[in-house]
């Protein structure tokens, strides 16, 4: 399946902090560039599995595996499901090159093909997550979103887990450091229940947010709706 | 003992899946496929011996994740496993071979993750010493993706133990690794290591493999394994799936036993049945003589350079001789300055990049490694090392990611026995230069004789001759002009007598002289001419690159004129990369500070060196580009302008302070010096923009930065923070797991008492958690960070 990627220009806007100011013809080009650039380099592998639940202590293990997902969060994100899929996706190693060029000789490129590079890291895990909940509707199943280490009380250590029961490294190139980053750096892996009822979006709260981390109308008390 | 293994009259079979088989024979995996070494060793024991009886010559042990770093929350430690899994294959055999199968680490090398070369190398180091002490016929070194840990774990085999070994890469359906290198690099790289046996495994059926394995058969002398999949994985239901059958399968084996390949095994999905059918596939073929091209080339890690049918251009730039910048930033360990001359120098069209740090004053075994290790994260070019210091070419090849060009080794005893001993070892090319203890003989004919003294030596190392490329040095004309054509026809004597690759270094001809260009185009003309392949020269001169367009044009080597009338349009090669800012804008009657508030980095360089011919260079800095500055960054502060356009106004500031610096008096430059200020990316963090901002900013502001780059040790900024006497430390970290190192930092720099202001600042942070961790000051932007310097060094 071939996965078309889109870089929505008003959501790189976003993510580099722009409010409606007025863009002159100089970094307007250099976004544009930024962006077809990030295009040009990206692969798009991705790989995920799909496991049976046991709730156990307060924790949720996913059989077949050593994944034992923790936190409330995720805890009634998977309310109601009996099994789940767990997703690794990457951009690959060619877009971090070009990061770490850009970074040491033209510092606003690289910071603009950042947010191209993460707004295409979305947009592909939005497309895994939708060839997976194909797959659970085939079964006469709903899929929750996804929801990824990180998010809300969910620890970004069960990465390594991740990328083991996924053999991640070796079909999609993907590690975790000792810290547990994802390397190459424009990577996702998440969470996605399956359900019997088909159920609204969940994701209110701000700390349920994927963007929460990172996200700039927080930082300054706001929100976006 | 390999010709045993491998033989030119026959071909060898490997074995097929082990974790399929296991599977199959409905045992659980658990943390990794070694627990059943332990839990089930009778069924290990039986599957590897439905291969033996399928045909398997050589079995692999069932090894793969053996190693500290994925081991070490398993049951077992990597050595146990290691001994175990080796137990459980010999136990298997009948005098069939047991290779030890090491696969790859599970964590990134530097530069695109955080492992070190060295610590690669040690993890495989200890991995193989067991090996070897378990009794294994050989090491198998199976599925990498990035040359650079296949190197390590090369080099590590071959330092620790005495064993064959061979390895197997896995390819993308694209014909690249996951970490981009093609089959041409692959080869050049480690057959060039001395391995015995090379080739591709995994991650591909057999049909997708072919045209993989028919490049590395063409490149490759030593034997070419092919280990296929049962077919293309298919993701069905989140479960992968292979759905390619035995006879589909051992037909294509047999198809690629037809094109070269001569060592044959399955990978995921295959049974003993693949193994079985594939032998009885190529029956009554013979392995093919070998018939590989004999090229020379030279490699980065991705991709590599053919010398010998285009002009090949060695950028000569990074080199200190006679450039103060390039010293000043080798002494300071600063080495942005290097990575700048690489890339512009890639930009016009280099397409190997010398590199030198033989200053008397910095460590050259030390400096010239690191400075390879920067400039090979961000430049794909393969690298001519540039060194008389054998210990610093050493370090440098080690480190070094590809296949280098060694810079030099000449016709003297003491070069050949320091310089080829390397160039095996580390599967380079050299250069070798036609002097000796008698000097630089006069005639063409005394230097033809010495290409092939070093040739013979290096005949006599094991050295392939299309390996060493020949310099015939050339003298300037200004001194020694009537040496000039003796260079000359030298060039075309050793590529006529000797068949070998010639390199010059054509800007040595017009030192002492005027008009440096005239001279160097039209020398380096005549040395094409006579046979001249890989010139070294400055590409950012117009003036020798024409040359080279044009030649080519001339030699048939640009076909259809393409290149050359690319380059025309282009006009002039651009001397400062970057993107075209604003094209379309009207520019001409405005002022410098204007440019700078719009970000018009190559014209606010051009307007500098115009408004030097008229005014004093503080004069410019005090009247345009530090108000420019100030006038940019209030704009961002009330909302006008946006991140991008504050940055995009601080690098033209950057660039108009390059052009500026030159002409700047000491005194003058210190003044503008207002204080130190080390920027580090905390232990185990790897995001650099957003510190590498504040740099920009900092700098343009007149702070001199010790830029620690990313995953710095508390140690490392403490020992900088005491040597270097630094005032304010300003630390990034952009992950919540992160923030502890951050806080560890802290605390370190406390302990040791180090008088010193500490900054934090990144995606995570907020006011509460810098107080919590007891940093001095929260910089939640780049803006607020130069706030928080001007209150420091006030």
């Amino acid at each position: 399946m071939i996965m078309n990627i889109n870089i929505d220009r008003d959501e790189v806007l976003r993510y580099l902090g722009y409010r409606n100011q007025e863009i002159d013809p100089g970094t307007n080009s250099l976004i544009d560039e930024a962006v077809s650039e990030t295009l040009l380099n990206l692969s798009k592998h991705y790989t995920y599995r799909i496991f049976d639940l046991e709730r156990k202590e307060g924790r949720i293990n996913l059989l077949q595996s050593r994944i034992s997902l923790t936190g409330k969060g995720i805890s009634s994100h998977l309310e109601g499901a009996e099994k789940c899929a767990v997703m690794a996706l990457t951009l690959g190693v060619k877009i971090d090159e070009k990061l770490r060029l850009y970074t040491k000789t033209e510092v606003t490129k690289a910071l603009i093909m950042d947010a191209c590079a993460t707004v295409a890291v979305e947009s592909l895990a939005e497309k895994v997550e939708e060839k997976i909940r194909h797959a659970a509707n085939d079964e006469g199943l709903f899929l929750t979103e996804r929801f990824s280490p990180g998010y809300s009380d969910l620890p970004i250590t069960v990465q390594p887990e991740i990328i083991k029961a996924l053999d991640a490294h070796r079909k999609i190139g993907l590690s975790a450091t000792e810290s547990c980053l994802l390397i190459p750096q424009k990577s996702v892996t998440a969470v996605a229940g399956f359900i019997q009822k088909e159920r609204g979006k969940r994701i209110k709260d701000c700390e349920d947010c994927s963007k929460y981390k990172d996200c700039l109308f927080r930082k300054e008390g706001k929100k976006c709706d | 003992m390999i010709d045993i293994i491998f033989r030119k009259d026959k071909f060898v079979f490997l074995d097929g899946a082990m974790g399929t088989q296991l599977l199959k024979a409905g045992l659980g995996m658990g943390d990794f496929p070694e627990i059943n070494n332990f839990n089930n060793s009778d069924i290990v024991r039986g599957i590897y011996r439905k291969y033996i009886e399928a045909g398997a010559e050589i079995i692999t042990t069932n090894t793969f994740s053996s190693n500290a770093f994925k081991m070490k929350d398993f049951e077992y430690n990597f050595e146990e496993s290691i001994k175990k899994g080796i137990e459980v294959a010999k136990s298997a055999v009948s005098g069939q071979k047991v290779a030890f199968d090491i696969g790859p680490i599970g964590q990134l090398m530097e530069p695109m993750g955080t492992l070190s070369f060295e610590a690669a190398y040690n993890l495989f180091a200890a991995q193989v010493k067991v090996g070897a002490a378990s009794g294994a016929d050989l090491v198998l070194i199976e599925t990498m993706t990035d040359l650079y840990e296949a190197k390590a774990a090369v080099l590590a085999v071959k330092e620790n133990c005495d064993l064959p070994v061979v390895c197997t890469l896995s390819f993308q359906k694209d014909g690249r690794t996951l970490s981009g290198a093609d089959p041409l690099t692959a080869v050049m790289v480690l057959e060039g290591l001395g391995i015995d046996a090379i080739g591709v495994n995994c991650s591909l059926g057999p049909a997708e493999m072919i045209p993989i394995v028919e490049q590395f058969v063409k490149y490759a002398t030593i034997p070419v394994i092919a280990q296929p999949n049962a077919g293309m994985p298919e993701l069905v239901k989140g479960e992968t799936v292979y759905s390619m059958d035995p006879e589909s399968f051992a037909e294509n084996m047999r198809k690629m036993a037809e094109i070269g390949v001569s060592v044959f095994g399955g990978c995921c999905g295959t049974s003993p049945e693949f193994i079985k059918q594939s032998k009885e596939a190529v029956n009554g073929l013979r392995p093919l003589e070998t018939t590989a091209d004999r090229i020379t080339a030279v490699s980065s890690g991705s991709r590599s350079v053919v010398i010998g049918n285009d002009v090949t251009v060695i950028g000569e730039r990074i080199n200190p001789t006679g450039k103060k910048k390039l010293k000043e930033a080798l002494r300071n360990r600063d080495f942005d300055p290097v990575l700048i001359e690489a890339v512009q120098q890639k930009n016009a069209g280099a397409m190997i990049l010398g590199v030198n740090a033989g200053l008397p004053e910095v460590d050259e075994k030390e400096t010239l490694a690191a400075m390879i290790r920067e400039i090979q994260a961000v430049v794909d070019l393969p690298l001519d090392i540039d060194s008389t210091n054998p210990e610093a070419v050493e370090n440098a090849l080690r480190v070094y990611n590809g296949k280098a060009l060694v810079n030099s080794v000449n016709g003297e005893e003491r070069s050949i026995k320091a310089v080829l001993p390397l160039v095996k070892k580390y599967g380079a090319c050299v250069l070798g230069l036609t002097l000796d203890e008698g000097g630089i003989p006069e005639t063409a004919e005394g230097r033809l004789a010495i290409a092939e003294k070093i040739l013979k030596a290096a005949d006599f190392y094991g050295i392939k001759r299309e390996n060493v490329l020949i310099d015939c040095l050339v003298l300037t004309a200004s001194t020694q002009q009537q040496t000039v054509m003796e260079t000359v026809r030298a060039v075309r004597m050793v590529k006529e007598k000797l068949g070998v690759k010639t390199v010059l270094g054509i800007s040595n001809i017009s030192f002492g002289l005027p008009g440096r260009d005239f001279l160097n185009s039209t020398f380096l003309a005549m040395a094409l001419t006579c046979g001249l392949d890989a010139p070294i020269l400055n590409p950012l001169s117009a003036a020798v690159m024409n040359v080279v367009n044009s030649f080519r044009v001339l030699a048939n080597m640009d076909k259809g004129s393409e290149d050359f009338v690319a380059a025309c349009a282009g006009t002039i090669p651009a001397e400062v990369t970057g993107p075209s800012s604003g094209a379309g804008t009207r520019i001409r009657e405005r002022t410098l500070k204007d440019l700078v508030i719009d970000g018009l980095k190559n014209e606010a360089a051009a307007k500098t060196v115009e408004m030097l011919k008229t005014q004093e260079p503080m004069k410019i800095v005090e009247k345009y580009l530090l108000p420019a500055m100030d006038a940019v960054g209030e704009r961002y502060e009330k909302g006008q302008i946006f991140l991008p356009q504050l940055m995009q106004a601080a690098e033209t500031v950057k660039n108009a302070f390059a052009v500026i610096n030159n002409r700047l008096s000491l005194k003058d430059k210190k003044n503008l010096i207002k204080g130190k200020i080390i920027l580090a990316t905390v232990k185990g963090d790897i995001h650099d923009i957003g510190k590498n901002i504040v740099k920009v900013l900092l700098e343009n502001y007149g702070y001199q930065i010790i830029d620690l780059g990313k995953d710095v040790s508390p140690e490392k900024i403490v020992e900088t923070a005491k040597n270097e006497d630094v005032k304010l430390v300003g630390l990034s970290a952009l992950m919540t797991t992160t923030v502890k190192n951050m806080e560890d930092t802290i605390t370190s720099l406390r302990e040791q008492k180090v008088p010193c202001i500490v900054m934090v600042g990144g995606a995570v942070l907020t006011r509460e958690y810098a107080d919590m961790i007891k940093a001095d000051y929260y910089a939640h932007d780049a803006r607020e960070a130069v706030k928080i310097a001007g209150m420091v060094f006030k």
